[in-house]
Order: structure tokens, then sequence, then C-alpha cells
């Protein structure tokens, strides 16, 4: 991994990536590399995925059953496989995304005890 | 790798996919103004190891633990490689007990397991007289089985059957075949087909079908000889068919004492008029099949019960019949038997089924020993792996990991075993079968099949985890800690581990010292068996059997005739130094003077020819001999001399065809079996019994009596070319074939303990060469103290021979138990007894002793300075 901009990215905890790779497809289905830009895009280039740890995360979710995968044809006219969410992957990602945002609240109190007396 | 099949379409086009990926990511720094060059860096950068993305990806689709066997399976070869002697004396110390357990259970399987090769084998009922006075089955009077079948509602089929050795002539070729003759449904209860031609009805006069053997022995095996004529003792018979080969006459035969199971050559149906007869005598029968042709005088019977009855529903009901049918025609045959009622399975197994479960328990018993062996030596070297191992488990192996990765080498050790097993077993089988195919039921039929694979690969697998556990429990419950901080690899072997394999050579020793009293006991026993009176040289003795079969043989005159002419052309035959006839014999009731018929002495009397007991070699005791051309008293043999209170000659004999006084007293000798006693026997001139037919013709020879077979064959075919001599062979043959049974045992469990009592020794002798070694720094220590060598070799064999003391008393413990169990395997020798017992144990102490000495003179010889350098 580059280490020129190494202070200002976040290596992704293990396991975050698959969520974040359903929610990317949550609109509609999306080529490998879309989802890569598309993670980093959305996250204003904050979050630091060497893509090709993507397609692992792809096959695990594969293998789930969580999505699936179909041939079509890229922007630049060539044959790539498109991933789409399942019903079972959609459920999946309402399930993990409530567990992540539980997770953070939690861990911010942890940080951040006074604030979240105020809020809480 | 293995991969879940279901991730093979997605993984197969991963490759263009990460291609179609970088080139895209390329395009994209080209837009953004990079060089070309280094656009396709940065893409590739920006990706990661391409490689490494492809393994990930496709480890996601493996399947764990197939990876992980194969890898354990991996290093298990390469460690199995690394070691080949190792490798070696393991693989062939399993394939040892592998095959011989697989040879025996082949054998069961086939003798016991296997049903009978016909359909519902196992509905199939013996049904018989049971003697209870001889305890044995006596055959079925022929009006017996004729009410049986007419009134027994619980069997749907039934067969009777008889089989007589006849002359068969074809052509002018005569040769003595087996003929089994058959009545009832014997057919429809084998469901036999014909190869060519058609089978004959129940009662079909004239008619034979034959076996393939024949068919092709003397008929050429050519199809266009149905309809031809052959004779059997002279009477025309149309051959109609011919079996295929594949079908065996397996049900029980009948013939007298020194004959033996044949395959049945040809099939004829019993005449019903003689089916229709009453009970009576042989003369009666022999002026009946005089009239109506060829039939054995007694029969068997086999009924197939039908499909909805049980059992002892058919027990009861045939009871009934047995006890009405017995009632209406009560006879002289009748007092003493009870019916008896039998699977044909059981009746045919009956007799086989202690010798095989004996042989089963020493095979089972060959490989635990072998198991044992192999647990030491592996126990031995996890000793030397120990710091490999405890390393393995710092860095982060799980211990149920490393365990896995032993009991996988043992399964390949086992499974290579197995393999060369099998191959043993199978070449092991392969001279069984022809040395003794009648040793066992259905011997000839035992190979290597579905069950007995099942069976090997079991054990196989039972065997490495017996073999593979006690080291992995060992490596599981080591002290990693202590194993890395001891400074050397030698010291390291826990007192404990050597406890494990000091019990288990004792273990060893204890099987090993039971297996050697059973075969010691059989051993003894075939001793006593072959032990001959002097002057006994069954080798010289040339034996065969004439069955004088035709119409022209009906009638006493013409049989003396013939004898006489027989008798008198042996004599003169060149080489021959004396000969003699036995007629046969009547089992019966003998009268001393004019004592009580309850008093009588049930004997052989046996009908021979003057010349007979000279030929035999047998010693005269008392008296005189019979003059040659002279009908002669009686000759009774030492067994029956013992029951009369005094001195024996003069005695006047009487009862059945007894009216004599006894003129000289013979030893007691084995004439056709070598492992019955001898019981009272009576000589009378062969004269006395003129319905038999049977001869057995006995030649002492001067030079090797089997090379006078041809020329004997020779003259007697002058005499009379219908009657051919079969069974042509010296007596040495026929008394050792008589115990082929018993021969095949003893080879066996001789064989078995003597694998035991190698395997056994070779794992005392590690046990202590490989505690020497452990201890070289110690007997170093020790002998720089000033301990003198001898004291040295004394404290090693005093440690080995606590251990071989201790097995080898436990092993005769159990021993003097098991052995009870062999009882009918054995002959004139008691289970205990005591001159077996101490000379076993005397050779195995003697020997382990041995085993012992090797290693503790090896001890004594280390140089103290080497010693203590050593490490």
């Amino acid at each position: 991994m580059s280490t020129r901009d190494a202070e200002d990215r976040i290596e992704l905890l293990q396991g975050t990536l698959d969520l974040l790779i359903l929610r990317t497809l949550a609109p509609g289905p999306a080529h490998g590399h879309a989802i890569a830009k598309t993670i980093e895009h959305s996250s204003d280039d904050v979050l630091q995925v060497e893509q090709g740890s993507l397609y692992p995360a792809l096959h695990r979710l594969l293998k789930r059953k969580w999505i699936s995968a179909e041939d079509g044809i890229s922007e630049n006219n060539r044959r790539a496989k498109y991933y789409r969410l399942t019903a079972a992957g959609r459920k999946q990602l309402l399930v993990e995304t409530t567990k992540w945002d539980k997770l953070a609240r939690a861990i911010g109190r942890i940080l951040r005890p006074s604030r979240q007396e105020n809020n809480g | 790798m293995i991969h879940d099949p279901s991730g093979k379409r997605w993984l197969d086009s991963l490759d263009n996919e990460i291609q179609h990926h970088v080139e895209q990511e390329t395009a994209e720094n080209i837009e953004r103004g990079m060089e070309p060059g280094e656009a396709r860096y940065a893409a590739l950068r920006k990706f990661g190891n391409v490689s490494n993305v492809r393994e990930d990806t496709r480890a996601v689709w493996s399947i764990v633990w197939v990876e992980q066997l194969l890898q354990d399976i991996r290093y298990g070869v390469r460690t199995l490689q690394r070691r080949p002697w190792f490798t070696f004396v393991v693989v062939a110390t399993i394939a040892l007990g592998i095959g011989m357990n697989t040879g025996v259970f082949s054998v069961v399987n086939a003798a016991l397991l296997r049903p009978l090769p016909y359909p519902d084998a196992g509905r199939l009922i013996w049904l018989s007289n049971y003697d209870q006075r001889f305890k044995h089955d006596n055959w079925v009077a022929r009006t017996d089985y004729v009410s049986w079948r007419r009134q027994a509602q619980s069997f749907d089929k039934m067969t009777a059957y008889g089989n007589q050795d006849l002359a068969v002539v074809i052509g002018d070729q005569a040769s003595q075949e087996r003929v089994a003759s058959i009545t009832g449904d014997f057919w429809n209860l084998t469901r036999v087909r014909p190869a060519h031609g058609r089978l004959f009805a129940s009662g079909e006069p004239n008619a034979i079908v034959l076996s393939r053997g024949l068919f092709e022995r003397r008929l050429g095996g050519d199809a266009r000889m149905i309809g031809k004529t052959i004779t059997l003792n002279g009477w025309p018979f149309t051959v109609v068919g011919v079996l295929p080969k594949d079908f065996s006459f397996l049900f029980p035969q009948q013939f007298v004492n020194g004959d033996e199971v044949r395959d049945i050559d040809a099939y004829i149906s019993i005449p019903d008029a003689l089916m229709a007869l009453p009970p009576a005598g042989v003369q009666h029968w022999q002026e009946a099949t005089g009239r109506l042709g060829p039939a054995p005088f007694w029969i068997s019977v086999v009924g197939r019960l039908k499909a909805n009855t049980s059992v002892e529903t058919a027990y009861a009901e045939m009871q009934t019949v047995y006890t009405r049918v017995t009632q209406q025609d009560p006879g002289p045959l009748r007092t003493h038997s009870i019916l008896r009622f039998a699977t044909l399975e059981e009746k045919l197994s009956g007799s086989a089924r202690k010798p095989l479960f004996v042989l089963s328990v020493a095979a089972g018993f060959v490989l635990v020993i072998a198991c044992a062996n192999i647990a030491n030596l592996l126990l031995a070297r996890a000793s030397t792996q120990q710091r490999d191992i405890a390393i393995r488990v710092a860095i982060g192996a799980g211990r149920l990991r490393v365990i896995r990765q032993f009991l996988t080498e043992s399964v390949l050790l086992a499974l290579l075993g197995c393999a060369a097993g099998i191959f043993l077993a199978h070449w092991a089988l392969a001279i069984l079968i022809n040395l003794a195919p009648h040793a066992v039921p259905r011997l000839a039929e035992a190979t290597i099949d579905g069950p007995v694979l099942c069976f090997t690969l079991g054990i196989s697998l039972a065997a490495a985890v017996a073999f593979g556990l006690a080291p992995a429990i060992s490596a599981w419950k080591s002290d990693v800690n202590a194993v890395l901080k001891a400074e050397t690899t030698a010291s390291s072997a826990t007192p404990r581990r050597a406890q494990i394999r000091r019990m288990l050579a004792a273990a060893e020793l204890a099987l090993a010292i039971i297996l050697l009293v059973g075969a010691g006991l059989m051993l003894k026993s075939f001793w006593r068996m072959n032990a001959k009176p002097p002057g006994f040289t069954p080798e010289k003795i040339l034996v065969m059997r004439i069955t004088l079969s035709g119409p022209q043989y009906t009638s006493w005159p013409p049989k003396q005739a013939y004898t006489e002419e027989l008798l008198k052309t042996l004599h003169a035959l060149p080489g021959v130094e004396a000969a003699g006839i036995d007629a046969g014999t009547l089992n019966t009731g003998v009268r001393i003077g004019g004592s009580a018929k309850e008093d009588a002495i049930f004997s052989s009397v046996r009908g021979v020819s003057p010349g007979y007991l000279r030929a035999m070699g047998i010693p005269l005791v008392e008296g005189n001999w019979p003059e040659r051309g002279a009908l002669f008293g009686a000759v009774v043999n030492e067994a029956f001399a013992r029951r009369l209170p005094r001195q024996s000659s003069g005695r006047f004999l009487s009862g059945s065809i007894l009216n004599d006084s006894i003129m000289g007293v013979v030893a007691d000798f084995k004439t056709w079996r070598l492992d019955a006693n001898p019981m009272p026997e009576v000589y009378v001139p062969y004269e006395r019994l003129p319905n038999s037919r049977s001869l057995r013709i006995v030649l002492r020879t001067s030079g090797e009596a089997a090379s006078m077979a041809p020329a004997v064959r020779k003259v007697i075919a002058e005499i009379d070319p219908t009657q051919p001599a079969y069974e042509v062979q010296t007596l040495e043959e026929a008394l050792s074939g008589s115990i082929a049974p018993r021969r095949f045992n003893l080879f066996l469990l001789g064989a078995f303990a003597v694998a035991a009592l190698m395997l056994a020794l070779i794992g005392v002798y590690g046990v202590i060469a490989y505690s020497v070694e452990q201890r070289t720094r110690e007997i170093g220590v020790r002998l720089a103290l000033g301990a003198r060598r001898r004291e040295i070799v004394g404290m090693v064999v005093r440690q080995g021979m606590a251990l071989a003391i201790g097995g080898i008393a436990v092993g005769l413990l159990i021993a003097l138990g098991l052995t009870r169990l062999m009882t009918s395997l054995l002959y004139d020798v008691r289970s205990n007894d005591p001159w077996t017992l101490s000379l076993v144990t005397a050779g195995l102490a003697v020997t382990a002793l041995l085993a012992t000495a090797v290693p503790a003179l090896k001890a004594s010889k280390v140089d103290p300075l080497t010693a203590l350098r050593h490490e």
C-alpha cells in the first residue's frame, strides 16, 4: 500500500468491506471496478481499499448467496461481470447496517463520554 | 486445491475480470493525464498483488477440511518417504496382520456367511434322523421321505437324494464317477437351468444329466452328444442334458469311512418303484436295484419352507409328522432316533464353525500384536519428534491439528499395509485352496470380494487408530515449555511413555504365548495322530478301490470269482510283497462266549482276505496269522482284547455274522482315518460279507508304492475292463488326506503363532534396545563411577525379563482359559497339557532372554568417555 498519504486514509476493518459492497450494490448492479470507484468516491477518498481485495470479498458474498453475478457490457464496450444484490443480500444489508450503527454508537459513547451524556 | 463445485462458474472468469479492472483503471489514469506506462503501473499498484488476489479469491471457495487433509497427506507422504526403512517395516508388519485376517475372513465368508448359491437358501431345511447313541445324523428311510413330503404342509418343496460311485462306460472307456440319484423337487429347489438339453422329470427312468466337468472330460464338451446312450453299472442311460459350469452340488454327501467329499459328476433319478419299497435288508435292496436300476441304499432329505412359514411353526409341524410316521411303522432303526431339523447352512458349516472361530481369534491376536509393535515404533519416534511438535504447537498449530497429522500418517501406513495385505491374502488363499480344497466346506469359493474388502478396510482403519492413538495422545499431553527448555532431544522421553512401551511389549508376549500354546497343542495332537506302530510303513502301501458294479455282479458267485482272480493276479505281480482286500465293515455288537446281549462289545467287524493284515504291516501280538487260501476264524485288535477280562485266544465270538473263536490278536492301528481313536475291531474272512460290492485293495510293495500304480491299473483292467480301480494312492496319502481339515487348521494356527512370536520378540527387543539407547549417558556415568560391565548387562536383562515374565504369566493364565474352547480340535491331548505349556513357556522365556541379551551386551560395551560427551 502506498504510504504517501497514509495519514489521511483509513484502512478498512475486517468484514466492513462486505458491508460496503452490499451497500454499493443496493441502488443497482455494478461491475468490480465500478464498485471500487463508488466506495472510494462516496467516502471522499478517505477509505483506502486495495482494489484487488474486492474480489475475495465479492466471492465471499457470492458463496453466501447475498449477491449474484451475470455477464453484461461495460461502458467501454467490453464484457464484464455485473454483481447484483439478492433478496437475501438486501436483508443482510439491513442487518449489517443496524449492527454497524450500534457498534459505531457504542464506540462513540466510549470515546466521547461527555457528549454522549449530553445527547442521551 | 479442492473447491466447492458451485464456485467454479464464478472463478472461471476471474482472470478476465481482473484484467478488465486494471485496464479500466489505467484508462481512467490516462484520462487524468498520466503517461500510459505510468498509468498502468499506478493501476497495478492500486490493485495490489494480482496473484495474491487470485489465490485469496480461490481460497474463498476452498473446502477447508479437505485442504488440510490434503496438506496432512502430503506431509505424511513426505515423512514416510524420508524414512523408507521405517515405512517398509511398518507396512510389512501391518500387511502381515491384515493379510492373515483377510485370508481367514474370506474363508469364514465363504463357509459361514455367504448364502448357498440356491434361491431362498436360508429357507432350505435339512431333515434327518438323529441317532442319540452315536450323536450323528442317520440317513432317512425312503418311505419316510414319501410320507413327510405328502404330509408336511410347511414345505413347498422337498427332495431326497443319495450319491454313489458308479462305473460309467462311454464307448469302450470305463471310469468311476460320483453320481447323485435324486427324486422330488431337486431341480426346482436348486432352480438350476440346463446349459444344454433338458432336465429329467422326477422318477424319469434311464435319463442322465451330466455335470459340466464330466461332459467336458468324457464327451469333449460336444453338445451333439446329447441323446447319446452311455452305461452306468451296465444300465443304459440317455444323456438328456448338461448343467452349467457354475452349478455346484453343495448338499451333504454320503460316503464310507476313508472316502471324502468329491464333486458330483452326474445326476439320475431314483426310480419311483424303489421309493415305494418299504425298508428292508441289504440283500432285498440289491435284488430290487438289480431289477430296477442303480440307486443308493440310504437317502438324505432337504426341504424348502413356504415363504410365510416360520422355522418354529415348521419344526412343530414336522415333529408331529415325524412322530406319526414313526408310530405307524416302528422298526429297529427308530429306537434311538429323533427328528433332526436344521437349516442346510447350519448342517453344512457345523463342523467348520469351531476351527474357524479359533483361527479368527488367532488372526485377530496377530493383528493386535502387530499394532502394538507399530505403536511402539511410533512412540519411540514421537520421542525424537517431540521438539519438532512442540515448536509447531508453540508457533500456533492447534494440538488437534497436530494429532490429526499423526492420525493421517497412521492411516496412510495402514492403507499401504492394507493393500499389501490384500495381495498377501489373495496369494495365500490360492495356495490354501490348491492344497486342501475340501478342508473347509466351500473353501474353493473363498475369494476376496466386496464384503471381504469392506472388512479389510474396516480393520485397517481400526488398526490405524489403534497404533496411531498412543503417540497422538502422548503428543497431546506433552508439555510444550518443558520440551522446548530441555537441552537435548535424547533425554526427552518421559517415564510415562517408556511405561506405555513396556506394557505394550508385555501384552505382545501375553498374546503370543496364547497362540503358541494353541499351536503347540495342535502340533502335539498332530504328532499323536501320526504316531505309527513299529513296522507300519504307509508310504510303501498302495491302496485303491473297486466298486463291483453292473448286472453281472448282482450275485455272490461272480463277485467271489472276480475277487479271487484279482487277489491271484495281484500276488503274482512283481514288486508286490503282500496283497489283501477289505470288503467292508459291519458295525455291530459282538458277544463273548455266552455273554448276555447287553454285554456285547460294539465293534467294527471287517471282512478281509487273509493277506490283508500282513499287507497292512500290522504286528501280531498273540496267536496266529490267518493262513493264505484258507477260511480263517476271527482276529481281533488290541482295543477289542482290552475289553476282555482274560487272555483272548480261543474265546468264542458270536452275534450277527460271527460264529468263531479268536485265533489271533493284532496291534491297534488306524486304517483309514488318523484322527479316530482305534475302536474294537474283529477281522473275519471277506466271504462273510457277500453283499458288499466295494473292495478296498491293499498292496505292500517292495519298492516305491506310487510307481506301481500304472502296472496295477493295467492288470486290473485286464481282469474286467468295465470295473475300473479308482482312488489309487499310497496309504500315506490316504491317511494324510483323512486329516486334511486338521492339517489346514494346524498350518494356519502354526503360521499365526510363528508370526506372533516373531513380532513379539521384535517388540521386546525394540523396547529394550531403545531404552538402552536412551540411557547411554546414565550407563556411562555408572561405568565411570565404577560399575562393572557384568552389572550393566544384569541391569538391562533384569529390566527386560521383568517385562517378559509379567507378559508370559498373564498370557499363560489367559491361555489356560481359552484353550478349553479348542478341546474339539485336539486329539489325545488335554487342553492344559503340562508338557506343551512348560515347553512353550520355556521356549518363549529363552527367546525373550536372547532378545534382551543383545541390547544388554551392547549397553555393556558403552565407552564412558564417549557416553558422557554424547550430547
